[in-house]
């Protein structure tokens, strides 16, 4: 018996930010928009837009050695109670610290790790042979 | 971004966001127009729409430029989602500011 019910597939918003730093505030923006498009909140578009320029920036920074550019992926998929992120990068990838403080405040950096921590419900960093994933959630509240 | 000078005040204007692509050239270019009676760095961040740890990072560099020549950089009007990460980072403990009716 064919069943009558079909499954929904969530909006995904899939873009390649070529290894390139400059790409990441346009990207950040169209995520922004996106969640707009579908619903979600204030709040969280605004976390996710600082969430996925932290995330991305690190990638490429930390990612990859020196000189290599590689792609960094983003996909957005949003879906009625979250919004999931994920930032993959095929360079050496970097051990993601099991808990993360802020630093002393007159430190220049070192504050990115600890955004995407409070900003986010969930944060993993998955390192694999061939590509890294960082997984990120933001809960949405029930409307 | 605009610049001027009040006293012994420099102070930035306009600035639209502070991120990874800006952050250094924004504090080389304030730090570069610092003449010698200037002590204190006013940053208008009321058109700022966004800022990151980049951008936060510029920030505690020209702290600590304003207080190696005993002055201190006030943060005027930032908008509610800055004073947020401001807040979040713990750094409105350290860095001035200052919510004016006339920036």
């Amino acid at each position: 018996m064919t069943s009558l019910s079909r499954t929904i597939k969530p909006p995904v918003l899939r873009m390649n930010l070529g290894g390139d730093f400059s790409r990441i505030r346009t990207a950040a923006e169209r995520v922004k928009r996106f969640l707009e498009d579908h619903g979600c909140e204030d709040g969280a578009r605004a976390d996710c837009e600082l969430a996925v320029v932290e995330g991305c920036n690190n990638a490429i920074k930390h990612a990859y050695p020196k000189g290599l550019r590689q792609p960094v992926l983003l996909e957005v998929q949003v879906e009625p109670d979250q919004i999931e992120l994920r930032i993959i990068d095929h360079g050496s990838g970097f051990v993601w610290p099991a808990s993360v403080k802020l630093p002393d405040p007159e430190n220049e950096s070192g504050r990115g790790l600890y955004l995407i921590r409070v900003l986010m419900d969930y944060a993993a960093y998955m390192r694999g042979p061939k590509q890294n994933t960082l997984v990120l959630r933001k809960y949405r509240s029930p409307s | 971004m605009k610049m001027d000078a009040k006293g012994d005040t420099l102070r930035i204007r306009s600035v639209l966001q502070l991120g990874e692509a800006n952050a250094k050239a924004f504090r080389d270019w304030v730090r570069a127009a610092l003449e010698d009676g200037h002590k204190n760095i006013e940053v208008d961040l009321s058109q700022t729409t966004f800022v990151d740890s980049s951008g936060l990072g510029a920030l505690v560099a020209l702290h600590k430029t304003a207080a190696s020549r005993k002055g201190s950089l006030r943060l005027v009007n930032p908008q509610p989602s800055v004073q947020q990460i401001l807040e979040l980072t713990r750094l409105d403990g350290i860095l001035e500011v200052v919510k004016r009716a006339n920036p």
